[in-house]
């Protein structure tokens, strides 16, 4: 709630307190609102309420050390070893940051940017995903509000500065390789649950690649895909789901929220100009819809298909998230992006991806495909009742 | 809303005579008879697995069709189109090594041609390049595209089956049709003969490499993706 009513303060630019040493932007607010989802969706422990509180202090700082400190508590509050290291691993490389500039404070610690800095925390954002797991080959569990922790932090790097290619590519490799093995061990997994665990993981390494594209489109992409796992989360469909409802959550349904997401991550990086990756990307997808698709069945759970409908809603008002959530989030980390790629609502019709010459480098108009398909659907049920009739 | 509205309006000739609709059907008709696909009475099953396919063929940028300006990209004609067998290997739990050799290749066709139009819009497909390395590229990417088609369409014996293949088909056509309409003689032939000209070559192309193997289908994918890697000047 208090992220919701954040972003009525941030719309035109970041809302500073206490001369900028709290700095509320479109970021913290789409940490808040996906971390309170998240935190909807398990039993509420003291735990998890401090490492709440540590991630929002951590998003709303204005100085590095702060940053560096909230996500310290953050994962020091966790309780496996691997999430430790990648919390000392952020705080590591942004404290790197603090002490090579001429200022603590974020938006001004620019010079302080180097790749000793950017490894420490893009091996944290790794950890934090579960990519020891996924070389260890084992399952585990899956800390949802970790990758969260993860993927903001690396995004808050942009509020430092620009990327150099080397450290895009290094996102991309590191983005690709926990998607495309998290992808194939959900596709093979035998039970439900060890599904969902690769799947979130798979979802999680998606938005790696998409923070590693540095284009507003990028960003987008990250905040729909922290979106549909955060709605996933809330659904629990390993538990148990209809049909209908777990296909709605798969993504492999135009128009829903997860089709949005992933559509959103291949759309970016398309419009980077990095076709290849694109197509990677879709095909992580693909496999990552199969999974889930694979993993429908259970004892009915009114929670699924809560979600499922919630999915549907919000991927029908992605042009609405767009505007209202994710387009603040992006202008607000503008100083680190680079134009090659923008995703802009499509009227109501969906999304529309422009290139660097605002040329469209892909399309996904959701609400028409869904209404043309009810058209279609509609006049092949009137041509069957009338074949019956004759 | 009311631009969406009013699109959908005036695409009424592209929803119930081509390439949707009437056409459309026609073609599905024409191809599960090639295939010895039985006509079924339309159950929910096979709808629900029949709409996805038949919106991407309604949805083709192909001439002389009524204009509409909310177009598809390849990821998502791709999932549309592979929707029905998609769902029963999803209900079936068929080997996902399985589904890899049937879906690899066309995946790898597909990254080819996109790469050349350097965007994923389906029109982008009707953009003949003008150097010749990429018209190249375009020839062989179509060429794998359609060669990848045959194992993805085999999974189940039904109308959706069928559709689904029209649909792949129709894609695999559209580098083809972009590279025909430069040539002087075949300009003169009216669009709604080219179409289903092409579309008849490419039936019978697919046929050709239905027994093709598994590797033969990556070499043709693979050749594609190198040639489209290549720099043009």
């Amino acid at each position: 709630m208090i992220g919701v009513g954040g972003y009525w303060l941030i719309q035109r630019r970041p809302f500073s307190i206490a001369q900028g040493i709290i700095v509320v932007d479109g970021l913290s607010c789409l940490v808040l609102f996906s971390a309170g989802l998240l935190v909807l969706t398990i039993p509420v422990q003291w735990r998890q309420v401090w490492q709440l509180l540590a991630l929002i202090g951590a998003m709303t700082s204005g100085h590095i050390v702060g940053l560096a400190g909230g996500l310290l508590a953050t994962t020091a509050l966790s309780r496996r070893w691997e999430y430790r290291l990648a919390g000392l691993a952020f705080a590591g490389g942004y404290l790197g940051i603090g002490v090579n500039a001429a200022s603590w404070w974020i938006a001004l610690s620019g010079d302080g940017l180097n790749s000793v800095s950017f490894v420490s925390l893009l091996v944290g954002s790794a950890l934090a995903v579960g990519a020891l797991d996924g070389a260890m080959k084992r399952v585990s569990s899956f800390e949802p509000l970790m990758a969260l922790t993860a993927l903001a932090a690396l995004l808050r790097l942009y509020s430092v500065g620009p990327w150099n290619l080397g450290w895009q590519f290094a996102t991309f490799v590191a983005g690709g390789a926990v998607s495309l093995h998290a992808a194939w061990q959900a596709v093979t997994a035998q039970h439900a649950q060890d599904t969902e665990v690769w799947l979130q993981r798979g979802i999680s390494g998606l938005a790696l690649i998409a923070t590693g594209c540095a284009t507003p489109a990028g960003v987008v992409a990250v905040g729909m895909l922290v979106l549909h796992l955060s709605v996933r989360q809330l659904g629990q469909p390993a538990l148990g789901i209809a049909p209908w409802a777990g296909w709605l959550l798969t993504g492999a349904v135009p128009g829903s929220l997860g089709f949005m997401a992933f559509w959103s991550v291949s759309a970016a990086a398309m419009a980077a100009g990095i076709a290849v990756l694109a197509m990677v990307v879709w095909a992580t997808a693909l496999c990552l819809m199969l999974a889930a698709g694979r993993q429908i069945g259970g004892v009915r759970q009114r929670r699924g298909a809560m979600a499922a409908i919630i999915s549907l809603a919000a991927g029908l008002a992605t042009p609405i998230l767009v505007r209202w959530m994710l387009r603040p989030l992006s202008d607000h980390l503008q100083g680190g992006l680079t134009p090659y790629g923008a995703i802009e609502p499509w009227g109501w019709a969906g999304l529309l991806a422009l290139d660097a010459g605002s040329r469209p480098a892909a399309t996904a108009p959701g609400l028409v495909l869904l209404m043309m398909l009810g058209l279609i659907g509609a006049l092949a049920w009137v041509i069957s009742r009338w074949r019956e009739g004759v | 809303m009311s631009d969406i509205l009013g699109a959908l309006g005036q695409a009424w000739p592209r929803l119930l005579l081509y390439p949707g609709g009437i056409s459309a059907l026609l073609m599905v008709l024409i191809v599960a008879r090639l295939r010895g696909i039985p006509p079924a009475t339309l159950g929910p099953f096979t709808l629900i697995d029949l709409l996805p396919p038949l919106s991407v063929i309604t949805l083709l940028p192909l001439t002389p069709a009524a204009p509409f300006a909310y177009g598809l990209d390849v990821p998502t004609a791709l999932l549309m189109l592979l929707w029905p067998s998609f769902r029963r290997a999803a209900s079936e739990r068929i080997a996902p090594q399985q589904m890899l050799e049937w879906y690899l290749p066309l995946l790898i066709a597909a990254t080819a041609l996109v790469s050349v139009t350097t965007t994923l819009d389906l029109s982008g497909l009707l953009r003949w390049p003008a150097e010749p390395l990429r018209q190249l590229c375009f020839l062989l990417g179509a060429l794998a595209w359609i060669a990848a088609v045959p194992p993805i369409t085999s999974l189940q014996n039904d109308l959706a089956e069928a559709c689904s293949e029209v649909g792949l088909l129709l894609i695999g056509v559209l580098p083809l049709i972009a590279g025909l309409s430069t040539l002087p003689i075949i300009n003169q032939i009216p669009p709604l003969i080219l179409v289903p000209a092409t579309l008849i070559v490419a039936v019978i192309a697919a046929d050709g490499t239905r027994h093709l193997s598994l590797p033969s289908r990556y070499l043709l994918a693979g050749m594609a993706l190198l040639v489209s890697g290549f720099p043009v000047r």
